[in-house]
């Protein structure tokens, strides 16, 4: 709290290189987060224009318009080097290979370490998976939780843009969407991302969740209509792994935002349906071990398998049912992992530096070495439209 | 003297977690505690019927209930299967589910 009065003198008193949130120690409530957020961004947006005008007088009358306004432009990039933070995104913004996933985590991890103004550059950017849109989001909104200013610039590529469009990343920023209904509506494999966002659970809100993506997906083409059972298995699958989180990524000592996001897309070319859901919440090692470390049956496991997230998250997926003083526990992760492999899909798992990958899926991501820590867990579900359709 | 019991008719279509600090009014903590417990304590057994719920039950909503019932009244299997009896035309792999739950608590 003390920190934040001083940000709020500092802010009035127009002291332009001050540094907020630098001097807190005490997590502020909500409300007054939410209102510094507000003050904040007035703040920038004001210096933003203070600058912008203070470059204008740089605007020489013999050159070009073009030629002006990228002067300015560079004049102000510099400004914006000085104020804010840069973290750089790779062009191939995905988690599925080796040298893409260490790109992909650097830049994530330095969102989630920043305390500070932060400007995400992505004008690189061209391919987004959608693993590493959801990492993207998790880190995001942990980060404007935690009261950091964060500024974005746009992908060179429209494609990337609307890909960034529709996962909301320029929304959650409080800026204004850069394409039209239109332009976005062009690019068919993007329209069929379907994307949620909610930070609590309601049985009801998933049951029409999933119900909104298969009709989605029947409106595109009368021969995707998914079956009824198709229907109540992908329900039940989403509905476990939002559970995992509410109850276990969330618990009640976790203080920042608690927003789980749900990704569905379809892949026209592969035939397959990518769900994934991520958190940015306590990891799956973290919490196998907060629950098991005093059982008999597993601390001797637990104790060798420290190192290993990959084991931990095995051991979590794997062995269902494991008893605690509190209940059977377990069972959920478990039951998902049979229904993909029932459908001949595939259970990818992201969490801290572990990477699970379910033994009877099609080997098509190929195993990595997460070398910095995931933002939370990311639950990447991947299954065969033709399991699911109508017969 | 038997009774029945309907999740989907008294207590909720749309069934929800564990705790009732997680759900509220949809919760296996709460149906357990304030209906499966209380019509147990008043009748020899009861039916419970899963069929006719909207939103799919989740593992731990089923554990809570019937494992945790287990937890509160220390009953034995065969004593579990004599007084509750589960109804699911729909889903008769609930039914093994539950019963692998409730054989899980039984076995501590």
């Amino acid at each position: 709290m003390r920190g934040c009065h001083t940000c709020s003198v500092l802010l009035n008193d127009r002291h332009i290189r001050h540094r907020p949130h630098e001097l807190i120690h005490m997590r502020p409530s909500k409300s007054f987060r939410r209102r510094l957020r507000q003050k904040e961004r007035r703040y920038y947006a004001r210096l933003d224009g203070h600058f912008r005008d203070r470059y204008s007088r740089y605007r020489n009358p013999k050159w070009s318009k073009e030629k002006n306004k990228k002067r300015i432009h560079r004049l102000c990039k510099v400004h914006d080097s000085a104020l804010y933070f840069h973290i750089k995104f790779p062009s191939n913004f995905s988690i599925y290979s080796q040298s893409d996933s260490d790109d992909a985590l650097r830049a994530c991890c330095a969102i989630s370490d920043s305390h500070r103004r932060i400007l995400l550059d992505l004008s690189r950017v061209e391919l987004i998976s959608a693993a590493a849109a959801a990492m993207l989001m998790s880190c995001i909104y942990k980060a404007l939780s935690k009261g950091t200013f964060i500024k974005c610039n746009h992908p060179a590529d429209n494609k990337a843009v609307a890909v960034l469009q529709k996962i909301g990343l320029f929304s959650s920023l409080g800026k204004k969407s850069p394409l039209s209904t239109s332009v976005m509506n062009s690019y068919p494999d993007v329209e069929c991302w379907y994307v949620y966002s909610e930070n609590s659970f309601d049985a009801k809100t998933i049951y029409e969740c999933v119900h909104d993506f298969a009709k989605h997906l029947k409106n595109r083409d009368e021969s995707q209509e998914i079956s009824a059972s198709g229907i109540r298995k992908l329900e039940i699958n989403v509905k476990e792994l939002i559970a995992n989180i509410v109850e276990h990524a969330y618990s009640k000592e976790y203080t920042f935002d608690k927003r789980w996001l749900l990704f569905a897309r379809y892949d026209h070319e592969k035939h397959w349906l990518t769900i994934i859901i991520s958190d940015s919440g306590k990891t799956i090692p973290t919490t196998f071990v907060q629950y098991h470390q005093d059982d008999p049956g597993f601390s001797g496991r637990i104790k060798s398998a420290l190192n290993s997230d990959r084991r931990l998250i095995a051991m979590a997926v794997q062995e269902a049912g494991t008893g605690t003083q509190k209940g059977g526990r377990g069972y959920g992760l478990r039951k998902v992992e049979q229904y993909v492999q029932e459908f001949g899909g595939g259970l990818f798992i992201y969490s801290r530096n572990g990477f699970y990958k379910s033994d009877g899926s099609t080997a098509y991501i190929h195993p990595i070495k997460l070398r910095k820590p995931v933002e939370g867990t990311i639950v990447d579900l991947i299954l065969p439209l033709e399991s699911l359709l109508k017969a | 003297m038997d009774k029945t019991v309907s999740i989907p008719d008294d207590f909720t279509k749309y069934t929800g977690l564990r705790y009732k600090s997680l759900t509220p009014g949809a919760s296996g903590e709460e149906f357990r505690d304030l209906i499966l417990i209380p019509t147990l304590d008043s009748a020899e057994s009861v039916t419970v019927i899963l069929d006719g719920n909207i939103s799919e039950y989740l593992p731990s909503f089923l554990e809570e209930c019937f494992g945790g019932l287990i937890r509160i009244k220390r009953y034995t299997f065969d004593e579990f299967c004599r007084r509750v009896r589960i109804v699911s035309d729909l889903q008769p792999q609930l039914i093994e589910d539950i019963q692998y739950y409730v054989k899980k608590e039984t076995d501590k």
